[in-house]
């Protein structure tokens, strides 16, 4: 394989972690709602406030990591563009 | 003798005949199989190669816009006597922002991005009509076959239905209506296809 192919892939494996990182924050936002409305229901269990407010936390963690990973999407973009100007 | 002479001699003939004949057909063989060229690659397609081809959107990619990461929640396919287009409705988990995206080649890719009006008040029908205090003209109307493909796979549903689409320079609306259902209301806008981050599913 080229060093463009190498460059390419690389590039590829990064938006395949960004795709898998944007449902991770969704899946954990919808978990909070989730349990943040069971937590009004009459009887519902105290626990459930707190237990949403991690999935919330997890979210916030997510979203810092995808910033990261779209920097390094952005940085191989331009490794594979300069690669190709020189091919 | 000379008889012998005579068919010994056809006979060499028509063997020599055979085998030409066998060699051009082999020789047409190989000359007749064209050999497989690379598609020429044009700007567009390396732009798509380096930020993903919006044209092959599907239920589960993630697309980011405006610094907004939608999700495609589902595709609806639509053809309308052959002429076929794509629009995906796109969810940001976030914000709970939905939109739809439409994806057509006509001419080069059209990308629109699409948001409903929860109540609208226009009805489709005049060649002019007035929205939000813009004069809009008719552009197209028709009716097509859809169906729909959602996260999962899942059996997704199926019909025609309607549209009539305005223009107001680059603002656009658009009126559906699916089945006998009552008619739906968009309004929306063309955008370049690079403003939009393809993230494909793995």
């Amino acid at each position: 394989m080229s060093a463009v192919d190498d460059a390419l892939l690389e590039e590829l494996r990064l938006r395949s972690r960004l795709n898998a990182l944007v449902h991770e924050r969704a899946e954990a936002l919808r978990e909070a709602e989730r349990l943040d409305a069971r937590a009004t229901l009459p009887g519902a269990d105290a626990e459930l406030s707190r237990i949403a407010g991690r999935w919330r936390a997890v979210a916030e963690r997510v979203a810092a990591e995808t910033e990261e990973q779209r920097a390094a999407l952005r940085a191989q973009e331009a490794v594979v563009a300069r690669l190709r100007a020189e091919a | 003798m000379e008889a012998v002479v005579v068919i010994v001699a056809v006979v060499l003939a028509a063997a020599a005949g055979v085998a030409f004949a066998r060699r051009r057909g082999a020789a047409g063989d190989t000359g007749g199989r064209r050999r497989e060229l690379p598609p020429l690659r044009s700007p567009e397609d390396e732009q798509r190669a380096l930020h993903g081809d919006v044209r092959r959107l599907a239920p589960g990619d993630a697309v980011s816009y405006e610094g907004t990461d939608f999700l495609v929640d589902r595709t609806m396919r639509f053809d309308q006597g052959g002429y076929a287009w794509k629009e995906h409705l796109l969810s940001d988990a976030v914000s709970g922002r939905r939109m739809w995206l439409s994806v057509e080649e006509d001419d080069g890719l059209e990308v629109a991005v699409w948001e409903r009006v929860p109540e609208p008040d226009v009805e489709p029908g005049p060649a002019e009509l007035t929205y939000d205090g813009r004069a809009y003209e008719r552009q197209e109307r028709g009716s097509a076959r859809f169906r729909t493909e959602q996260t999962g796979g899942g059996a997704g549903e199926s019909g025609t239905m309607e549209y009539v689409e305005y223009a107001a320079g680059e603002r656009l609306l658009v009126f559906e209506r699916y089945g006998t259902g009552a008619w739906e209301v968009s309004t929306g806008r063309a955008i370049s296809e690079h403003l939009l981050d393809v993230y494909p599913r793995g």
